[in-house]
């Protein structure tokens, strides 16, 4: 493990790699910082600039705008209770109390410090299993596939927030939209009309772009502006005070293990992990009793849980190449733009590019923890730009980039669909992430399906058969019938009020 | 008597289809339709060796069941009513795009910008015009800077006439 972080960190420590790491780590502070703009949003816009650089590049600015973006996140939080991505939401809790209290420094500089160790323990862990994990992954067949990935869609559509039918829905509707095209195996049209520019399939940038991008600015106007940060954050006011360090290690450590371990699994993210640590704290910490009402805890652990799982959620995707979210199928989506398919092969044939990212990766919260707290005045002067400013803007990068790809207009057409489809699915409360989860799973689906089928000629039990592709399915049918279950009993409260009412 | 009963199960239906899951559930239908025209023109093969439409029909399938499902929810909750919000701003951003499309061949890149700049800005009321004139300067120098100096992006920035 020391050679590889070794050939890692000589890879990240060139110049171009360190380069894009510090803009993407500095471009997710942004728009982590800013309230409306989400790292998704964030990832799609910037998927165009990409394909100007190398893939390792590439990636290390992509990854850097994810975890950038969970340590940007809790600084609204803090200062206006406003949370500037979905993880961090729960640091409204305690750190806006803590700001009330005067102690906005110090909330400030307890959640970069548990960002730092939390992303450091999921990186170390990422190191340590990633190699065995992909080891493991080589045996598998196409059969095992089909089950991992049925089983990353399954769980993100099911147990993210949400009716878990609706999910579902979604996930199928974007495996369908991942068939335009081309079909490789027969050189069959697919849903394309006679249309020749949709033969490479729908874009992944216009169909991210339109569904996060645009979507998020038409849920945002006319919302009105919101309010501005009016205390000075001076150094001399970020020292935590030593009862404050000391109430905060033992929740850095337990949400770091909470972030860890709900990062790795598919379909449940850093809000989970952070909102589970904040749950934690609330039982068994030294102030339980204060909690919501400023106690560090509830900001030092899911701080640390957001950041670990940010970092642990590129294990399935790197080592299986099965993301577990909408941030890492476009990441995987991204890389296979590159020509770089991601999953155990990976491992073993590009070492510098996979230990490269895992030694960025570290840079990039160091480069967070260094670099930002100085700045942290700039950022909070960034939370005066008013967002009628700044929508316009976006929307300029959103078109300009999905055209500058293929200087296509029919992609910039493309996005439009996409931007009305997300504005319908909005309002009937569909969510997008897993559309866009099945759109780039969809065809590597379709393949290892086939593949399987064409190996048992034609037996379905194949998927039964194999002891690793029968215990995922298992987890299927569980996950399933939880959700089955829960959506009954769910739908039992209500009913005998309404027979009241409707009487 | 029995009339203005069927007037109200008429109507009870139709609030079922208009709520937001019957909707959603006549969408999942109609979409599950159209994969299934296009599977007609498609071989479907045999299991063994699967042809090009095996795939897409089994998805029509889980569609057709997904969308049943929330038909029934619509049906037991028909009051969850659709709401639209506003539609200008949603207009006015998505129109913008259009404007982008069909001007930059033809008008050239900063006169597209400044449309989308325009357009998508007037969707959230009470404009001033100087700070319009000035948001649009600052974008298309950033677009400029980002674009075309810093990604090299071959894109004609001036209409076509004034090219010489």
């Amino acid at each position: 493990m020391i050679d590889n972080l070794l050939l890692g960190f000589q890879v990240a420590l060139s110049a171009e790699t360190l380069l894009y790491c510090f803009i993407g780590v500095s471009i997710g502070m942004f728009i982590g910082v800013l309230p409306g703009v989400g790292p998704l949003a964030a990832i799609s816009m910037l998927l165009p600039m990409t394909y100007y650089v190398s893939p390792t590049s590439a990636l290390v600015m992509l990854a850097g705008i994810y975890y950038g973006a969970q340590y940007g996140g809790s600084v609204a939080s803090i200062l206006l209770r406003l949370p500037g991505t979905a993880s961090s939401a729960v640091i409204c809790l305690d750190g806006y109390e803590m700001t009330k209290k005067g102690r906005a420094g110090s909330a400030l500089m307890l959640s970069a410090l548990a960002s730092f160790i939390g992303g450091s323990i999921g990186i170390l862990l990422m190191a340590a299993f990633s190699p065995g994990l992909s080891e493991l992954a080589l045996k598998f067949g196409s059969q095992e596939y089909f089950m991992l990935m049925a089983l990353g869609l399954v769980a993100a559509s099911t147990l993210s927030e949400g009716s878990a039918i609706r999910g579902l829905a979604m996930v199928v509707v974007g495996v369908v939209l991942g068939l335009v095209g081309i079909d490789l195996t027969s050189g069959a049209m697919r849903f394309t009309y006679g249309n020749f520019e949709l033969m490479d399939g729908v874009s992944l940038v216009a169909s991210a772009m339109g569904l996060f991008g645009l979507a998020e600015i038409l849920a945002n106007i006319g919302q009105g502006e919101r309010a501005v940060p009016s205390s000075k954050i001076t150094l001399r006011s970020m020292m935590p005070t030593r009862t404050e360090l000391r109430d905060s290690f033992p929740a850095i450590w337990r949400g770091s293990a909470i972030g860890s371990f709900f990062g790795a699994l598919p379909g449940t993210g850093s809000t989970i992990a952070s909102f589970f640590s904040y749950a934690t704290e609330n039982r068994i910490s030294r102030n339980r009793d204060r909690m919501g009402q400023g106690a560090v805890e509830g900001v030092a652990g899911p701080e640390a849980a957001n950041n670990s799982a940010a970092q642990t959620a590129f294990i399935p995707t790197l080592t299986l190449g099965v993301p577990g979210d909408a941030v890492m199928a476009l990441l995987l989506g991204a890389m296979m733009v590159h020509g770089v398919t991601p999953g155990p092969q990976m491992l073993t044939e590009s070492p510098d590019m996979f230990w490269g990212l895992v030694a960025s990766f570290w840079l990039g919260n160091l480069i967070l923890l260094v670099f930002n707290i100085p700045m942290i005045g700039l950022w909070v002067a960034m939370l005066r730009i008013p967002y009628r400013l700044l929508y316009p803007a976006i929307v300029v990068l959103i078109v300009i980039g999905t055209y500058s790809i293929r200087y296509s207009i029919f992609d910039v057409y493309q996005l439009l669909a996409f931007g009305v489809l997300g504005f319908l699915l909005r309002i009937l409360r569909f969510p997008t992430a897993p559309l866009v989860l099945g759109l780039v799973l969809g065809p590597l689906m379709e393949e290892n399906f086939r593949r399987s089928m064409m190996l048992s000629d034609g037996q379905f039990s194949t998927f039964l058969t194999r002891p690793i592709s029968c215990g995922l399915l298992i987890i299927i049918v569980l996950i399933l019938a939880a959700q089955a279950v829960l959506a009954f009993t769910a739908r039992r409260r209500p009913a005998p009020e309404k027979e009241i009412s409707t009487s | 008597m029995r009339h203005t009963q069927q007037e109200g199960r008429q109507r009870r239906v139709l609030r079922a289809l208009s709520s937001v899951s019957g909707l959603g559930g006549l969408m999942l239908l109609l979409t599950a339709a159209v994969v299934l025209i296009q599977v007609r023109t498609l071989s479907l093969g045999s299991a063994a060796a699967m042809g090009p439409g095996y795939f897409p029909a089994v998805l029509a399938g889980l569609l057709f069941f997904f969308g049943a499902v929330l038909l029934v929810e619509g049906w037991r909750h028909p009051d969850q009513r659709v709401s639209l919000g506003a539609l200008m701003p949603v207009v006015l951003v998505l129109g913008s795009i259009v404007a982008f499309a069909l001007a930059l061949k033809v008008l050239g890149g900063a006169i597209a910008v400044l449309l989308v700049v325009l357009l998508s800005a007037l969707a959230e009321p009470h404009r001033k015009l100087g700070e319009l004139v000035l948001l649009g300067v600052i974008v298309l120098a950033l677009v400029w800077l980002i674009f075309v100096v810093g990604l090299d992006l071959q894109i004609t920035m001036l209409p076509k006439g004034l090219l010489s």
